[in-house]
């Protein structure tokens, strides 16, 4: 039997509503979410812009072979730091999800409302992440090198540093919105009565 | 759609799930109808199979063989987005537990179900007023249910469960939760609506002060209905 519904209605502006408010009145546990991904952002970012800068200076004997593992390993902390923080925060709101769910809320209403979440949350976190690893990057070698020959390499090559902080917020982006997007979709598709039974 | 006699009519419904290697027969066979404007108890002792027949009824959950309509709908027939359209329109959920959204104020709770009704949000704004006052909580619309008693949370539920105008309100254990005063508050609350709005509600309970204000009681034992009562019989039951 069909009802002959209409389209389903869900305004962008609705969804950014109440994902704003989400995020707003849990915004202690917001922060935390975020400092999750600005720490794995960061010490990427660090690593990287450490790396750039001495291959900068020492033009001929460039990056070392350790600094590749090292940026290595930070790609891995900051993988694990996001998806960490985003599996947590959904998966401790599974029952607020069977409640969407009671009040009329379809599957991908419900996503949709956690994906603009992390992306906010991506956002936020990549950008501060971002600036605090590249300048802690360039920090790092002041002990070596005066702020004057820092500069003196950075600011010819401070497109590199751009694209650096675009890599920050792209991976900050895509990794909040993927660990979302999975467990999300998972308890989305849980039935109601299920996800208000989930215990945590 | 004709407005039918019946809004929820389900007949020989079955439920069995597996608890580790027990299948358990939570329903074996239950049948009855609940007429429009009608206020029906379904009571029987803890584990005899009243919220899983308030989950089958409420859409939340499916049933192993059986039927349900609800308003003339076959539940089992619906694909999610009708179920969810369903659950949004037609019934009105009220909990033990109240799941309320915490993050949001009395009032963003009772406009959520609109939002996903594709209600304009101006009417939104006005219509959960009015919901707020009719449940007595007009004071209380920029409270976040952790600043309001359980009572009134409750209140803040009944008002959710209002809020598109259901055909049905389903009630699972309303009152267990809150002390005896404040239960037979929201006893009345749910008399008044099923008075003067016509709702039709249907409580999983087992809460005794509800026969007084019952319709008709149907009694359930180990998954199956021992029996149904008028609320007539029980009184006269009661004087002889």
């Amino acid at each position: 039997m069909s009802l002959d519904l209409p389209e389903p209605d869900f305004p962008l502006s609705d969804v950014f509503f109440l994902s704003f408010s989400n995020i707003r009145r849990r915004f202690f546990r917001s922060v935390i979410t975020a400092l999750g991904v600005i720490l794995g952002i960061a010490f990427m970012a660090a690593l990287l812009t450490s790396s750039l800068t001495l291959g900068w200076l020492q033009e001929e004997s460039g990056v070392e072979a350790y600094q590749y593992w090292l940026v290595g390993i930070s790609l891995i902390v900051c993988f694990g730091g996001i998806t960490n923080s985003m599996l947590m925060a959904v998966n401790e709101r599974v029952k607020e999800i069977g409640v969407y769910k009671c009040i009329g809320g379809l599957d991908s209403h419900i996503v949709r409302l956690f994906i603009v979440e992390a992306l906010l949350l991506g956002i936020l976190g990549g950008s501060i992440g971002g600036i605090i690893g590249i300048g802690m990057g360039i920090a790092i070698n002041l002990n070596r090198f005066s702020l004057e020959e820092l500069l003196a390499v950075i600011m010819p090559n401070y497109t590199s540093l751009i694209l650096l902080f675009a890599l920050c917020l792209l991976i900050s982006i895509i990794l909040t919105a993927l660990a979302t997007f999975i467990p999300a979709r998972r308890a989305a598709s849980l039935s109601p009565a299920e996800a208000l039974r989930y215990e945590n | 759609m004709s407005l039918g006699e019946y809004v929820v009519e389900i007949s020989d419904v079955y439920k069995e799930y597996t608890l580790g290697k027990i299948i358990i027969k939570a329903l074996q066979g239950i049948s009855f109808k609940i007429e429009r404007e009608e206020y029906v108890s379904i009571m029987g002792p803890s584990g005899s199979g009243k919220s899983t027949i308030f989950n089958a009824i409420g859409g939340l959950d499916t049933v192993t063989s059986g039927e349900i309509y609800i308003d003339q709908v076959d539940i089992a027939e619906l694909d999610a987005y009708e179920l969810a359209w369903l659950r949004n329109r037609k019934i009105g959920y009220i909990f033990q537990t109240f799941n309320l959204l915490l993050a949001f104020t009395a009032q963003e709770n009772v406009e959520t179900p609109m939002v996903f009704a594709g209600v304009p949000r101006e009417y939104r704004r006005k219509r959960s007023r009015e919901i707020l006052k009719l449940v007595g909580l007009q004071d209380r619309a920029k409270n976040k249910p952790g600043q309001l008693s359980g009572g009134q949370q409750q209140r803040v539920a009944i008002a959710r469960a209002l809020a598109n105008d259901p055909a049905i309100i389903l009630a699972d254990e309303p009152t267990a939760n809150l002390d005896l005063a404040t239960g037979l508050d929201i006893i009345g609350l749910l008399k008044k609506l099923n008075e003067e709005q016509g709702t039709t509600i249907v409580s999983a309970t087992h809460d005794l002060k509800m026969i007084n204000i019952s319709d008709r009681i149907i009694w359930v034992r180990d998954g199956k209905v021992d029996r149904i009562e008028d609320r007539a019989d029980i009184q006269i039951a009661a004087i002889s």
